[in-house]
């Protein structure tokens, strides 16, 4: 399996205090891990570290088999793309003009747009079923199609890795479905190494081939979903009193009241 | 694949409305030319410009009277008003751009006050406002331009979590009052210099001649290159800093060049010509509303239209109580404001 991103021993930390403490896990190529954990586990903290936007404070991240440190911002752009859990919209932006954003690390902040940008956007725009929007505002539209007018522009980023944070916030229960249904098909199509952050736990265990648990920003359990999901492991480290079930595609995890 | 339709591109400069700003800006210019308290004939006008072209020789048939109102007075006086709005309309654009907020401004930034500030620090310490390409006061006003921008920012971003378009313009608002009270207090003190500091913070233009428009041209120069060739950083800048990053954006270097290019902009603006407000302000927003919202149109439109704006006020400051002349501030302040109130009324707050 060839690697996409990789960290290894990564600490973040932030006055004094541990955020990420010794973090160490690998996405491969087609390959989608998804990070669990209760509020405030530093799931956040994971995906910003890894898309460049925080130093960590020891640790090495490495990408298509270069180190970060070593990167131009630029360069690590091209590789690693990130879709924010609530991405800033610039008011009265249009969706083929923000969806080039994701073009800025190919043709430079002086760079001249050029065909190449134009049709990687469209490329975006057509994989995403977006063309009808395309001149609108990103503004004007309803939550699922900003959301997906938020990966096209990752997309458009033509990057190898794709993080996601916390990607069904926000969105209905159809439109959650539809968005993973996106993210699942653009990594077969496209070879991507997926990293999400989620909080749904039974849409985790059914879209990530693995899964990363985090608790007090260190990683307690991490591997196939059957031996990390499981009705202990949750009611230890997020308190809950569950019933997993088995399904078609993955583990289903119940809300059981207690009494 | 199917060809889309021009709609469907990204927003891009297009020549036409490049020559069409340019064509106002012309027209605007011609305009200025030829209205006057002497009235000229606008045909001659234009060829006696032509003969100050060098190696063109024509005869214009105007009198030499004549030939100086047009060459001495009216003609830098346009050129210097459009530089003047120029400078103020892309460095109102690229503020707004770079502190994510619609409603700044150089004036209401209280970047202009400091510039005021230097500029009266200067006469006050016995210089002149001359002319010259290394001239104090465009110095003093650059300093005091970038201090009162910077000090602006700094805070609002320190005051509070919630922050919205108005919590920057307060802070402006606040070092614009305290720069105008200092800068007032060093005017009043030295009565030998009061009339002069005065005389210019109502607006120069008045008296513009050829060596203003050499004193202000390398600035505009500079500053309309480096903020142009920064659009598309703007543009990035716009999904906040965090996502430009990770865009592969160098966020802090890229945004201490645009701030200080265009309080470098403000500052030679205020220099030559005092206190004008809410030109940012104005033209900006119509190119925006025109055009749409990509800084790549933003800001080479609001250059243009920027110079075709302040010419044309400085038009009716000087027409419309001929002989005598209205400051024009007062008449971009007249239009500037309501304007303002409807930017206001319609900007949505944003956060971070």
């Amino acid at each position: 399996m060839s690697e996409r991103l990789a960290c290894s021993h990564l600490s973040v930390e932030r006055d004094g205090r541990h955020l990420l403490d010794d973090v160490s896990l690998t996405v491969a190529a087609n390959e989608w891990v998804c990070v669990l954990g209760p509020n405030g586990a530093g799931k956040t903290t994971l995906l910003r570290a890894l898309s460049g936007a925080l130093r960590p404070a020891s640790g090495e991240i490495r990408t298509m088999g270069s180190s970060f440190a070593e990167m131009r911002a630029r360069d690590r752009a091209r590789t690693v793309a990130i879709v924010p859990q609530t991405p800033i919209i610039p008011p009265g932006m249009r969706v083929l003009d923000y969806v080039l954003l994701g073009r800025t690390p190919h043709h430079g902040i002086f760079g001249s747009i050029g065909r190449s940008d134009v049709e990687a956007t469209d490329a975006a725009l057509d994989s995403l079923e977006l063309r009808e929007f395309a001149t609108r505002a990103v503004d004007s539209l309803s939550g699922g199609e900003r959301q997906r007018v938020v990966i096209a522009r990752a997309l458009a980023q033509e990057a190898p890795v794709l993080l996601l944070d916390e990607p069904t916030t926000s969105l209905d229960i159809g439109h959650q479905q539809d968005v993973l249904d996106l993210v699942d098909r653009l990594r077969h199509e496209r070879d991507l190494g997926v990293l999400s952050a989620m909080h749904d736990l039974t849409l985790a265990g059914q879209y990530a081939d693995r899964l990363v648990l985090l608790r007090d920003g260190r990683v307690v359990h991490a591997g196939d979903p059957h031996e990390v999901m499981t009705p202990e492991n949750l009611a230890r480290h997020f308190g809950a009193r569950v019933t997993v079930v088995d399904g078609p595609y993955g583990r289903i995890v119940v809300p059981v009241r207690e009494r | 694949m199917r060809e889309p339709d021009a709609a469907d591109t990204p927003t891009h400069l297009r020549w036409t409305w490049l020559a069409a700003s340019g064509a106002v800006l012309l027209g605007v210019l011609a305009l200025g030319l030829a209205v006057g308290p002497v009235s000229i004939n606008p045909a001659r006008s234009f060829v006696e410009i032509l003969d100050h072209v060098p190696f063109v020789h024509v005869h214009s048939g105007l009198s030499s009277r004549d030939a100086n109102i047009i060459w001495e007075l009216r003609f830098p006086r346009v050129v210097l008003a459009a530089l003047v709005g120029a400078m103020l309309a892309s460095s109102g654009a690229a503020y707004q751009g770079v502190f994510r907020n619609p409603l700044a401004d150089p004036y209401l930034l209280g970047a202009a006050a400091g510039a005021g500030l230097g500029v009266t620090i200067v006469v006050v310490a016995g210089h002149p406002i001359t002319g010259g390409f290394l001239d104090p006061a465009p110095v003093a006003a650059f300093v005091g331009a970038l201090g009162a921008a910077v000090l602006a920012y700094a805070i609002s971003a320190t005051s509070g979590r919630i922050r919205t378009p108005a919590t920057l313009l307060l802070s402006g608002v606040a070092v614009m009052s305290f720069l105008t009270a200092v800068q007032t207090y060093l005017q009043q003190r030295d009565a030998d210099t009061v009339r002069t500091v005065y005389d210019w913070i109502l607006g120069r233009l008045t008296s513009a001649s050829w060596s203003d428009v050499v004193l202000v041209l390398p600035y505009f120069a500079v500053t309309g290159v480096v903020l142009v060739f920064h659009s598309r950083a703007l543009d990035v800048l716009s999904v906040g800093d965090e996502e430009a990053a990770s865009l592969g954006v160098p966020v802090k270097r890229v945004r201490l060049t645009i701030v200080a290019a265009a309080s470098l902009a403000t500052a030679a603006a205020v220099a030559v010509s005092g206190l004008i407000g809410f030109v940012g302000i104005i033209v900006p927003h119509t190119v925006r509303l025109l055009f749409g919202t990509s800084y790549r149109v933003i800001v080479p439109l609001s250059i243009i239209l920027g110079g075709a704006f302040l010419a044309f006020a400085d038009l009716l400051a000087r027409t419309t109580l001929s002989p005598a002349e209205i400051p024009i501030g007062v008449v971009t302040a007249m239009i500037g404001a309501p304007f303002f109130v409807v930017v206001l009324r319609t900007s949505k707050a944003t956060t971070g």
